[in-house]
């Protein structure tokens, strides 16, 4: 469907000030549109806060209205989950204040959305308070005594953190609408940045006339300007083209573990397994208990490590149990696993509360700590060679269940095998069944 | 019978995907970064699209937009975030906008403890934003809660065109758990209703006030007009006093005429029990627990699970609270949703509040202690 005109003539006249140039922009605008027969049906005017923000209501078009200066946000998603729309953003420059950093990222991501920014210098609606843009001495409500902020030069802005098309005009230039014709058929993202009278403060304040305006216009601040770089691939159809359905479907269906094996627990045992970043301890912490899932048990699982990355402690804390789990945090573990000195720092304050009831194991030669609980040491020195340090965390849970069966060492190879492939799993397994009882001490 | 090892940020996305989610957009922010990673990684495919905002404003305000095509949108974040979404939760609500919220709780206020757990938000998330109007909030209370609760978010945001707040927290979000998922029965997924009249489309049009406007997505073959400002039916600005309080009671109306397709409880009453735990959340298991404890000794204790903690589920509590002595409600905040019970209680019923705000969990053990269960 094409349109006689986008503007719906039931509303006319618009509502601006005497003088004011949105509706001339507007009308500019209605001519663009016209030129470029867009079905108004698939056209959203997008806007937000001040005059400007009226103007959607003129237009007979999808219209979205939202809050100050998000204008472009809505406009982005609309354009994201719709690629085939038009979608055309009409905002003032106390938008691009507010949401200037909204403005840059959709030039940097060059979203297909069409901006047109009513500059009038001042906040028109509230009562002539100063804005991003007022230049420099200029008087407003609010700088009585001339502006002392440099203005935020919007288009040049854009442009360079990546707009594709970048213009400005005067909003009585008579080319303006050729260039929001050029605009509004650029596949990317564009911006033209109109310079306005603001007849009911910015003009009177500081009688400011046409001459002024070319005098602006003439400057190194607000220079008529056209930028085009068409070279970057719009983000909306780029985004729709991306991705594989693997991490969906493994997110869907990847985890089912089916009950094969018997345990031998009779009540709930919380375990923690103790390591350095890097270790692996975490995932070879979940390979265990879903060896246990596996094998009838209950299993919680929570983690503890630095917001840094490969430094530092990195704490499994494990929960098996025959019946449902409630209970999240451990006070004092059955099982303290110690395999560096960042986990035995961090697992500290466990120690203090251990009994003799419980046990903790060292892995290689760490020192002892002092606890009243049971401590074995496994002696690694003895595997030197065969368990790669990477695999220390997991050897030592192998290990660890052969000593103490709580379900069968099948059930863990079977589960790491899942994970990481058979031929770790078979030489995880080996290792742990060849391993003779003095790998252990007492300590 | 098969079971998963997955955290809460699993089971929300998966969930999430389930109900029919096809749009996502966030912003990095512990402890609510993996649910962003997961559905970063799930959603460009088969249709769906995520994105991440350069800040929270941005990421719910692309998620509006969208949703407002008819994706089924959804973004995630916690307690510095949703501080943020403040703005645009009241657009969600005054422009009619289907779309699901997720605060993973954190330690607060202010950057707070990143990766430390609590549940300070409860009352920030039922008066979210200017203007006063109700606010559906539900919180899942396990794991298979979670996949329940997460579907449904959607629907009822789908079906009652509103924004929805998933109220959980860190220690729900990124601890595994066994969860038997074949078992976990998932509500029918709804989606919100078309309009499909040969008549001329009112955007904000309904009969009655508790009515819901039959959407049409921007893009349809006629005009569709949204404002975050005071409207008519036609979405057009008004300053008339009484199409200003038609919207106001209708967006008041839609919530409280609903509440009983909002409600989601459990109640596990005790015939003759004078006491009643009262839990949601990451405490739920732990109150499942202490009542078991508590009956094997003898004593009679009844339990309700809260999961749809606003609109306060008002019928439901007054029934159990028939005949009870003493309420009992664990929290992991300074005994915030305590105090939306208040007004419900009758004469003589004390209210016991178990809190615990040092960043770790509370035990049975604990519950038992202070709540003078044994």
């Amino acid at each position: 469907m094409t349109a006689i005109t986008y503007i719906d003539p039931a509303r006319l006249p618009y509502p601006f000030c005497p003088g004011c140039s949105h509706g001339t922009v507007l009308d500019r605008l209605n001519e663009a549109m016209l030129r470029l027969s867009l079905d108004p049906q698939r056209v959203v005017m997008v806007t937000d806060i001040g005059c400007v923000g009226l103007s959607d209501q003129w237009f007979v078009t999808h219209a979205f209205h939202g809050l100050h200066g998000r204008s472009v946000l809505y406009a982005e998603g609309i354009k994201l989950a719709a690629p085939d729309l038009e979608v055309i953003v009409l905002m003032g420059d106390g938008a691009a204040g507010i949401g200037g950093h909204h403005l840059i990222s959709a030039a940097r991501r060059n979203i297909g959305v069409h901006v047109v920014l009513f500059n009038n210098f001042n906040f028109g609606m509230t009562g002539g308070e100063h804005s991003v843009t007022t230049p420099q001495e200029a008087r407003t409500s609010t700088t009585r005594s001339g502006q002392m902020e440099q203005p935020f030069r919007i288009a040049e802005t854009l442009s360079i953190n990546g707009a594709p098309f970048a213009a400005r005009r005067a909003a009585y230039d008579g080319d303006l609408v050729d260039v929001m014709q050029e605009a509004l058929a650029f596949d990317g993202f564009s911006i033209i940045e109109v310079l306005e009278f603001c007849p009911s403060y910015y003009v009177p304040c500081n009688q400011f006339r046409k001459s002024d305006m070319e005098a602006l216009l003439a400057g190194d601040v607000f220079p008529r300007m056209l930028e085009v770089r068409d070279e970057r691939t719009e983000y909306a159809t780029y985004l729709a083209a991306v991705g594989t359905d693997k991490p969906r479907r493994e997110l869907l269906h990847g985890d089912r573990i089916e009950k094969r094996f018997e345990h031998t627990l009779s009540d709930k045992l919380d375990i923690i397994v103790a390591g350095a970043a890097g270790g692996k301890v975490l995932s070879s912490a979940s390979l265990f208990a879903r060896a246990g899932i596996a094998s009838g048990l209950f299993a919680l699982q929570h983690d503890d490590y630095p917001v840094t990355v490969r430094t530092g402690h990195s704490i499994s804390f494990l929960k098996l149990s025959p019946s449902p789990i409630a209970q999240m945090g451990i006070e004092a573990p059955g099982i303290l696993l110690l395999l560096s000195e960042e986990g035995l720092v961090r697992a500290g304050t466990f120690l203090k509360k251990m009994q003799q009831n419980q046990r903790v194991i060292l892995a290689g030669d760490l020192p002892r700590p002092e606890t009243a609980a049971a401590v074995e040491r496994l002696k690694l020195d003895q595997l030197k060679g065969r368990m790669p340090r990477q695999q220390t965390a997991l050897g030592v849970l192998f290990l660890f269940l052969k000593k103490h069966p709580l379900f069968p060492l099948e059930a863990l190879r079977e589960s790491v095998a899942r994970a990481q492939g058979t031929e770790r799993a078979e030489k995880l397994f080996a290792i742990a069944r060849e391993a003779s009882d003095d790998i252990w001490e007492s300590a | 019978m098969a079971y998963a090892f997955m955290d809460g940020a699993e089971a929300l996305a998966r969930a999430a995907l389930l109900a029919g989610c096809d749009f996502y957009a966030g912003y990095p922010i512990s402890p609510a970064t993996k649910i962003h990673l997961l559905l970063m990684d799930a959603l460009p495919s088969s249709g769906g699209i995520a994105i991440q905002g350069e800040d929270e404003i941005a990421s719910i305000s692309i998620c509006i937009g969208a949703a407002m095509t008819g994706r089924k949108a959804l973004t995630a974040t916690s307690g510095p975030g949703i501080s943020l979404y403040s703005e645009s939760i009241g657009l969600a609500i005054m422009g009619e906008v289907p779309l699901v919220i997720v605060d993973v709780q954190r330690m607060g206020p202010a950057t707070g403890g990143a990766t430390t757990g609590a549940e300070g938000d409860v009352q920030f998330v039922r008066w979210p934003t200017s203007g006063g109007l109700p606010m559906i909030v539900l919180a899942p209370a396990g794991l298979a809660s979670m996949l329940s609760l997460t579907v449904h978010a959607f629907n009822l945001s789908e079906t009652l065109r509103t924004p929805v707040i998933l109220l959980t927290s860190k220690q729900m979000v990124l601890s595994k758990q066994t969860v038997a998922t074949d078992e976990v029965a998932l509500p029918k997924i709804r989606n919100r209703h078309y309009f499909s009249d040969p008549g001329e489309y009112v955007p904000y049009g309904v009969d009655k006030p508790s009515d819901i406007p039959p959407f049409l997505p921007m893009g349809a073959s006629q005009p569709v007009r949204f404002t975050g400002s005071m409207h008519d039916a036609r979405g057009y600005l008004t300053k008339d006093p009484e199409k200003a309080e038609q919207k106001l009671r209708h967006l008041q109306q839609k919530i409280t005429a609903h509440a009983e397709q909002i409600e989601s409880v459990t109640l596990d009453l005790q015939k003759g029990a004078k006491t009643l735990l009262l839990a949601y959340g990451v405490n739920a298991p732990l109150c499942e627990a202490a009542v078991q404890r508590v009956r094997q000794k003898g004593k009679r204790c009844s339990l309700m699970i809260i999961e749809s903690l606003f609109p306060v589920p008002e019928k439901r509590l007054q029934s159990a609270l028939q005949g009870i002595r003493t309420v009992i409600v664990p929290e992991l905040n300074i005994g915030l949703y305590a105090e939306s019970l208040k007004p419900l209680l009758a004469p003589g019923q004390k209210l016991i509040p178990i809190t615990r705000v040092d960043g770790e969990p509370l035990s049975v053990n604990a519950i038992l202690r202070e709540g003078h269960l044994l």
